[in-house]
């Protein structure tokens, strides 16, 4: 072979090889960004700013009973005081979502994260959630209560400025957390759930 | 500008041409049974929707409204419908029809040539309908036809039919009704009827609950003699009138019927809880509470249908997608008389495994809501639709809960409970959402897949709806 097609040959591989490479260094560059890396959520995806010297309070936590009635009940906990609602709501909420250790039924699934949390000065928190918390629920009406009612009660009970949640669910109103309870309005408090005496106390009038 | 208001009106004139109304029912009569089919009129079309009629005539068949096509199966005849298309193919034979097959409102409507077109030639059976355009027979005798005619100087009414034919005949003050049971019969006209004062009318009754003939009287008739001629196929009409000619008051009352018509349960929806990608619970394996709400759904449709005799329509017929804003909508639009929603149960807890109704509850706005539901307030926003008819859906979650009790809970008195449930609240009828077992409990795990389970379920939800039918019916 004549040397000059040799080297035009070893050329054009070289060129090849670059541009190949290029192509496909561009691509991984695009993908970056058009879909960047997903990392594991946190329970916050803001952390409370609390000190960690301010003094601890302890918060009554309410998960669902792994009794029959499937009622709540509550559990005690410790969290950093703090003179914002919403930072002690959100500590309180990130509990939640850690779990019972006194095994009873998990409020909200445990993926599930925190992207925000803020109180209205007309005392209504809002608790915008994961699409975890929807789309790894377990399912059933009496658990999507409890559910719901774990964060309403949890936060009405321990704060004393929070009067109502509204629950989102990715930044966006929700029709639902697991396809039936109603989570366009603002929910407030109701105890009866955790009061003991069977299913009587569930057709209480509203 | 008069080009403008021609081309609105145009416009508006074919728009209320296009919308679907109900216009009546036609009814079918087929082996010991008759069924009234809600008739659509679409312009000047007729149609009839189809899927009623196949499961009336207990006929296999495959549909898919989203492909767009129904296929019938008749031993080895085949018939298959096309959305929006003039013509069905009957084992590879084209049938032209009288108007396009439709899907209004989720339901496949053919015109009513279909009957004699292309159904008969499907069925071994053979189709006759009556001159009226209101019936069909299918399979049975042909309709037997009534004509009337007066007699002897306007004195006697002949009633002649067709076929020898034998009526159960009662007369109530001054209204006479011949009924025939499940004999198709037809009532062709009258002859001379002007001559007969003492006659006020001669009409033929048919739904799915009567089959009669009523000749009204004219006030005066003291009462009438009627003989049947079996020979002649014929019965014979021969007013007694009162010494006096004038009206007494009271006969102007008619003792056997009420001042007003009742009001009927005319369709109810049964909702399958979740379907498509929302799975609902987990149930075992592969198994879904969709598919679990599904089955228990169907099984329920044909206990209420078989029971009461009612249109009952599924929210979702197959594993689909539909948000609860649809479901309602749906139901809402075809103004249901009732409304069930299935779903199964998942407590947590895996010992029990009893069996809920649920009616809706509000946990906002108690205090401006609270008008809502007294008849001061006119308008109801839509999603609270249901406040208006919650009392009587908390009567049926306790019809529904009491029959659940003794036939899944074991006997025990378990109260029916109030939820904040979306669905139920923005729904204008009385309506609940049955939860049944429990998902986590492994006996249910098994128990709910079996058929026996799910008939068990079936008909003990369509006996509590029963029981509450006579409470609802008469406000």
């Amino acid at each position: 072979m004549p040397r000059h097609i040799l080297f035009g040959l070893i050329f054009l591989a070289l060129i090849s090889l670059v541009g190949v490479s290029y192509y496909y260094d561009l691509q991984k560059r695009i993908h970056e960004l058009v879909r960047p890396g997903a990392e594991p959520a946190p329970y916050l995806a803001i952390p409370p700013a609390v000190s960690p010297s301010a003094p601890l309070r302890k918060v009554k936590l309410f998960f669902p009973s792994s009794r029959p009635d499937n009622l709540l009940e509550v559990e005690e906990r410790d969290i950093r005081s703090s003179e914002l609602p919403s930072e002690e709501a959100k500590q309180i909420i990130a509990e939640l979502i850690s779990g019972s250790r006194e095994r009873r039924l998990p409020a909200l699934p445990s993926e599930t994260g925190l992207r925000e949390l803020f109180v209205t000065a007309q005392g209504l928190a809002v608790v915008d959630l994961t699409q975890e918390a929807s789309s790894r629920h377990p399912g059933g009406l009496s658990m999507e209560l409890a559910s719901i009612y774990s964060v309403v009660n949890s936060l009405t009970q321990n704060v004393a400025k929070i009067s109502r949640v509204q629950i989102l669910i990715e930044g966006a109103e929700a029709e639902t957390l697991a396809g039936h309870i109603d989570l366009s309005h603002p929910f407030s408090e109701d105890l009866s759930m955790t009061v003991l005496g069977g299913t009587a106390k569930a057709s209480a009038s509203p | 500008m008069l080009i403008k208001v021609l081309g609105f009106t145009l416009c508006l004139a074919l728009w209320l041409a296009a919308v679907p109304a109900d216009s009546g029912q036609f009814l079918i009569f087929h082996k010991q049974d008759r069924k009234a089919l809600p008739k659509v009129s679409i312009g000047p079309q007729t149609y009839l929707p189809v899927i009623d009629l196949l499961q009336f005539l207990d006929l296999p068949y495959s549909e898919s409204a989203s492909v767009g096509f129904v296929q019938i199966t008749s031993g080895r005849n085949r018939l298959r419908l096309a959305k929006d298309d003039l013509q069905v193919i009957a084992n590879d034979r084209k049938i032209a029809l009288s108007a396009p097959v439709l899907i209004v409102k989720n339901q496949w409507v053919v015109p009513l040539d279909f009957l004699s077109k292309a159904l008969n030639r499907t069925l071994d059976e053979k189709i006759a309908i009556a001159a009226s355009g209101n019936a069909a027979v299918v399979g049975g005798p042909d309709f037997t036809e009534f004509s009337a005619k007066v007699a002897d100087k306007g004195k006697v009414l002949r009633l002649q039919a067709t076929r020898p034919v034998s009526a159960e005949v009662r007369q109530t003050g001054s209204r006479v009704v011949l009924a025939f049971g499940n004999t198709p019969v037809e009532f062709v006209g009258s002859d001379g009827l002007q001559t007969a004062e003492w006659i006020r009318s001669i009409a033929l009754e048919q739904s799915e609950s009567t089959n009669q003939l009523v000749i009204e009287l004219a006030n005066n008739v003291r009462t009438a003699k009627i003989s049947h001629l079996p020979s002649q196929n014929a019965y014979t009409m021969e007013a007694v009138l009162q010494e006096s000619t004038e009206a007494k008051p009271e006969a102007s009352t008619e003792p056997g019927r009420p001042a007003t018509e009742p009001w009927k349960w005319r369709h109810i929806t049964v909702d399958a809880g979740h379907g498509g990608p929302d799975r609902g619970v987990a149930i075992k394996d592969n198994t879904f509470e969709k598919d679990i709400a599904l089955a228990i759904a169907r099984k329920l449709r044909w206990a209420l249908e078989t029971r009461l005799g009612v249109t009952v329509v599924l929210s979702r017929a197959g594993d689909q997608a539909l948000s609860l804003d649809d479901r309602i909508a749906a139901a809402n639009l075809a103004r249901s008389n009732l409304f069930i929603s299935i779903h199964t149960g998942n407590l947590g807890n895996a010992t029990v495994a009893d069996s809920f109704a649920y009616s809706a509850r509000w946990v906002v706005d108690e205090s401006s809501a609270a008008e809502v539901g007294t008849t001061r307030s006119l308008f109801v926003p839509w999603w609270q639709a249901q406040r208006k008819s919650l009392a009587w859906s908390e009567r049926l979650a306790e019809c529904v809960q009491v029959e659940m009790n003794r036939a899944l809970n074991g006997g025990q008195s378990l109260a029916f409970r109030r939820s904040p449930i979306k669905l139920l609240s923005a729904l204008a009828m009385p309506a609940v959402l049955v939860e049944i077992g429990n998902a986590r409990v492994p006996d249910f795990q098994v128990k709910v897949q079996s058929e026996a389970f799910q008939n068990l379920v079936a008909a003990t939800v369509a006996a509590a709806v029963e029981k509450f039918r006579p409470l609802h019916e008469r406000p």
